[in-house]
């Protein structure tokens, strides 16, 4: 072989040594990419896995009951009028054992109080009207003076957004079967 | 013309001109990697070849379409894709021949980017997958090569015809 073919030859095998580092870096970033893709899809199922766990872990009842437990010492030591104090102890009892209808009755009639604002945001909750109970929510966390201002928080929104998309759930699956069983 | 780094494809015209220059040689071979392998690999499987060797044909013809292009053999109105499937055919087609092993594709002699008529201008007509993977082989025994330095060119050149000679007898 002549000198001038053995050296467009070794031209080309620089331009195949080019070649060959392209094509590493091509299986490197595609390596990357699986490894990325495994792990954002990992990710996502902890995630999903997480929130199920924290769907199960949260009951509508037992939320309301922590919240009326830390709401039942204020009433104790700041309200004055003995009435009015008796009348949320009532409401108080009737959230506890799950009256939440009976509560929303006793509300009707106490004049307007940073715990009625509580105590009808949780009385929603536990009639499932989402809508109205946010409605008192909004309210407490936007006054900034307000006394239960300080009890939403971050634990607070997760655990009240967790039963609000189970209800929302539970609500569709009551409207498939029953459609299924029309 | 400017290269703008953020572009994902850069058209045929430009590729040439990069190559020409010497300059972005990474990124156009990264995109003539990632437009071309695929077509290049269906063609090697469909004609009795391997993955391995469908990576082979492929860089020999991207290496000889790169260095055709730096000497201006194919100027910025040929469409490289049709040179790289168009050598690389004729890449397994020698070899497949020298392994006494070719039957005629009809339906690859028609596809859309082989044209037989580009080679009749071209050098290394007569090469195949063995006589490149052979020099290959010796080139990276005989390193470093410059072209500076003679002597190493030289070294290639006596290495390579005491073992050039005995290339047909070996087989793929």
């Amino acid at each position: 072989m002549e000198i001038k073919e053995i050296k467009d030859r070794v031209k080309i095998e620089h331009n195949r040594e080019l070649i060959d580092k392209v094509k590493e870096q091509l299986h490197r970033e595609k390596r990357m990419r699986q490894v990325l893709s495994i792990f954002a899809k990992s990710f996502s199922i902890f995630l999903l896995l997480v929130f199920f766990h924290l769907a199960n872990q949260v009951k509508v009842h037992q939320f309301i009951l922590e919240q009326v437990n830390k709401a039942y010492i204020n009433v104790e030591t700041i309200e004055r009028s003995r009435l009015i104090t008796y009348s949320l102890q009532g409401v108080a009892m009737e959230l506890k054992q799950g009256n939440y209808s009976d509560a929303k009755e006793i509300l009707k009639e106490l004049p307007q109080s940073h715990h009625k604002d509580w105590f009808v945001s949780l009385t929603y909750l536990g009639l499932k009207d989402f809508e109205t109970s946010q409605e008192y929510l909004v309210k407490i966390s936007t006054q900034t003076d307000h006394l239960y201002h300080d009890n939403i928080d971050y634990t607070f929104c997760m655990k009240y957004h967790v039963i609000q998309v189970r209800n929302f759930y539970d609500q569709e699956g009551k409207k498939y079967l029953g459609r299924t069983a029309e | 013309m400017s290269i703008f780094t953020t572009r994902s494809k850069l058209s045929n015209k430009e590729i040439v001109y990069f190559i020409s220059i010497n300059e972005h040689l990474k990124k156009c071979v990264k995109l003539l990697y990632k437009d071309n392998y695929s077509a290049i690999e269906a063609m090697i499987l469909q004609m009795q070849g391997e993955k391995r060797d469908a990576e082979d044909v492929f860089r020999y013809s991207l290496s000889k379409v790169i260095w055709l292009i730096q000497e201006k053999y194919i100027d910025d109105k040929a469409d490289i894709k049709t040179y790289i499937y168009t050598l690389s055919r004729c890449l397994w087609v020698s070899t497949l021949k020298k392994k006494n092993n070719y039957t005629y594709y009809t339906s690859d002699s028609y596809h859309k980017n082989y044209d037989p008529q580009l080679l009749e201008n071209l050098p290394f007509k007569e090469d195949d997958l063995f006589f490149h993977r052979q020099f290959s082989n010796a080139y990276s025994k005989c390193k470093p090569i410059t072209f500076e330095n003679l002597k190493s060119i030289d070294k290639l050149s006596r290495y390579w015809n005491t073992i050039s000679s005995n290339l047909s007898k070996l087989s793929v």
